[in-house]
């Protein structure tokens, strides 16, 4: 990570990918979100590599169910075996290549190629083969014959899969900052549930436009959704964060100390729990993250948070007084084509919160984010004009910049603990260090 | 919606009820006024008590149960977020993904009434809905069936007090809902 050589990847037309970069100057061409060819290679070194996020533990309930997801463009199935045992299998037939599921989600024992009825069970081993002794006498090994299998690990309640036999552990590709994924993720001991199946929509923008606005830009806020501050409810304010970056993971959160409001962080969080918690959870909360973790939830809350390359965690807080209540997410952002990209967002809840409250927050976190949300039908709007801008000959050569330096934070602060850390107004520093791994991944090797 | 028995159980009412006849005009004024952004009249429409819902569809076998045990939407408003979406589009010139607008085109067909044993009256009708954005000369589409359910105001006119929007795709190509369906 970050030792990769830098250099070895040329395109097509002769261009080095490496000169598509600055790293001192923090610019890079808006080639990268509109050609084909980069596209390919993400596909192949990013996301046949990486470990991606494809379903939530509650998605998956009995032995049998599943849901069909995408990696990359590879389609798969996750599911929970009669084992007890996740799996994420290529939903493509071992025979002649069709999809052996054509549901979204449901529950079976076997999935039966529909094709020439190949079937598979629920741990993906080929379980029967039609008139195989006639067609095949002994020929056929079964055993080489199930569905491809990913690699796959839990954390947080999220099932990550991997095609890289020889990637590190989930553990070591998350590394320190599970810290903050858990503070967001595990503050209950029921844990979060997912409010049902996610929504999915489709916008015309290559899917690092999106992406990176999740990595810490909180930049584009006060612009792209002025329409709150026009309309009074919010006013327009000096913001001040928290944030910090690992290994191209990054944590946006808002700097209450920052902001002047100073207080233990046990009051901070009676005053203000974290989105998604109720009240009555708050003891739990404190029990099952370690003191520091409480510490950054009570004064330092992460508020959106990137899991390299193409996941989000929002956690989003108007304030105590707001009539907007808070929104607490999870999406997958899926790379359709170069400039097509799918959004697959979750709405969580705390399965022990009551039913009111599970659907309060369910009710807020979807008419704020997602296809219907209010602060996201202007993202999407924005997503889709960069997507236009930089398609021409000459929009591609343009320079996209990210030289906001935020000031570095160098206390030794155990509740805000990480690789690259910030305090103060916005910066594109996280965006930055977003980048700075796709390069080091597409160049890989 | 309701916890009697399934309202399509209820007999059709005749094109020529004065309910179906009021629910008829209730529709495309409706349109009307959607088309034109004319969403201040077309609050007016609205009962104080709306539920304005449009639910995730998933892509099941016929032998699984039709949806999940817990649905999830795409809308769930009640009178406060729609007032709030209106109020972000006719106040506000930053509300981008309707600045400018669009050319929306709302074909509202098919209806059918129906009176229940406890008086309520719903209706469903199936829904294109045709949003034309910048230059594109592409649409975006909507094909949904809607199911309401009226009450009477003071006045004795329809009141929408209930929508749920059936959208037809699993994955929605329009990539915002900024406005009412």
């Amino acid at each position: 990570m970050g030792s990769a050589p830098r250099g070895t990847v040329t395109l097509a037309d002769g261009t080095r990918l490496a000169d598509l970069v600055d790293r001192e100057r923090r610019t890079f061409r808006a080639r990268i979100h509109a050609d084909a060819e980069l596209y390919q290679l993400e596909l192949e070194r990013l996301f046949a590599r990486a470990w991606i996020p494809v379903a939530h533990v509650t998605e998956l309930r009995e032995p049998g169910d599943f849901v069909t997801r995408s990696i990359g463009r590879d389609p798969v199935i996750v599911t929970l075996d009669d084992e007890g045992q996740y799996r994420v299998m290529l939903n493509t037939c071992t025979h002649r290549g069709a999809q052996v599921c054509a549901a979204e989600a449901g529950n079976t024992s076997a999935h039966r190629c529909p094709f020439h009825s190949w079937t598979f069970g629920s741990d993906g081993a080929l379980i029967g083969v039609p008139l195989e002794r006639a067609m095949y006498g002994g020929r056929l090994d079964r055993a080489t014959l199930g569905l491809r299998q990913a690699r796959v690990a839990v954390m947080a309640g999220l099932i990550f899969a991997t095609w890289d036999e020889r990637a590190p552990s989930l553990e070591e590709y998350v590394g320190d900052f599970r810290y903050y994924v858990e503070a967001m993720l595990c503050r209950s001991s029921g844990g979060m549930e997912v409010a049902g199946p996610p929504q999915r929509y489709v916008v015309n923008a290559n899917w690092k436009v999106i992406t990176e606005g999740f990595f810490g830009d909180s930049y584009h806020v006060p612009s792209v959704h002025q329409s709150f501050v026009d309309i009074g409810l919010y006013q327009r304010s000096e913001a001040h964060f928290y944030n910090v970056s690992m290994h191209g993971h990054a944590a946006l959160c808002v700097d209450y100390e920052g902001l002047g409001i100073a207080m233990p962080p046990e009051q901070l969080l009676a005053m203000m729990p974290p989105p998604g918690t109720p009240p009555e959870l708050l003891d739990e909360l404190q029990s099952n993250l370690s003191p520091e973790q409480v510490t950054l939830l009570g004064s330092t809350p992460p508020m959106v948070t990137g899991l390299f390359p193409s996941t989000a965690i929002l956690q989003i807080s108007s304030g105590p007084s707001s009539p907007i209540r808070p929104t607490i997410s999870v999406r997958f952002f899926v790379p359709l084509a170069v400039d097509r990209t799918e959004i697959v967002s979750f709405a969580l809840v705390e399965r022990d919160a009551s039913p009111e409250f599970k659907a309060l927050t369910h009710r807020w976190t979807i008419s704020s984010f997602g296809v219907g949300g209010v602060f996201e039908a202007d993202d999407v709007e924005v997503w889709a004009s960069v997507q236009r801008g930089v398609a021409g000959v000459i929009g591609r050569q343009m320079l996209d910049n990210y030289q906001a330096r935020g000031t570095p934070y160098e206390v030794d602060d155990p509740a805000r603990p990480g690789e690259h850390r910030y305090r103060g107004l916005s910066s594109d520093d996280l965006q930055w260090h977003f980048y700075e791994r796709y390069f080091d991944m597409l160049e890989g090797e | 919606m309701g916890d009697t028995a399934d309202p399509r159980r209820a007999p059709l009412l005749p094109p020529t009820d004065p309910d179906h006849v009021a629910v008829q005009l209730f529709m495309v004024t409706e349109a009307e006024l959607l088309d034109l952004w004319d969403l201040t009249a077309w609050l007016q429409l609205l009962a104080p008590e709306i539920s304005y819902t449009m639910p995730v569809q998933t892509t099941r076998r016929r032998q699984d149960p039709p949806s999940a045990p817990h649905g999830s939407f795409h809308y769930d408003d009640d009178r406060f977020t729609i007032e709030l979406r209106v109020k972000r589009l006719l106040e506000s010139n930053t509300a981008w993904s309707e600045n400018p607008p669009s050319r929306t085109r709302r074909f509202v067909s098919n209806l059918r009434v129906r009176r229940t044993d406890d008086g309520a009256l719903h209706a469903w009708t199936n829904l294109l809905l045709n949003r034309s954005r910048g230059d594109r000369e592409t649409y975006e589409v909507i094909s949904a069936e809607r199911h309401d359910q009226f009450a009477r105001g003071a006045d004795g006119a329809l009141q929408l007090c209930a929508r749920e929007i059936v959208v037809d795709q699993t994955r929605l190509g329009m990539a915002n809902l900024p406005f009412p369906i």
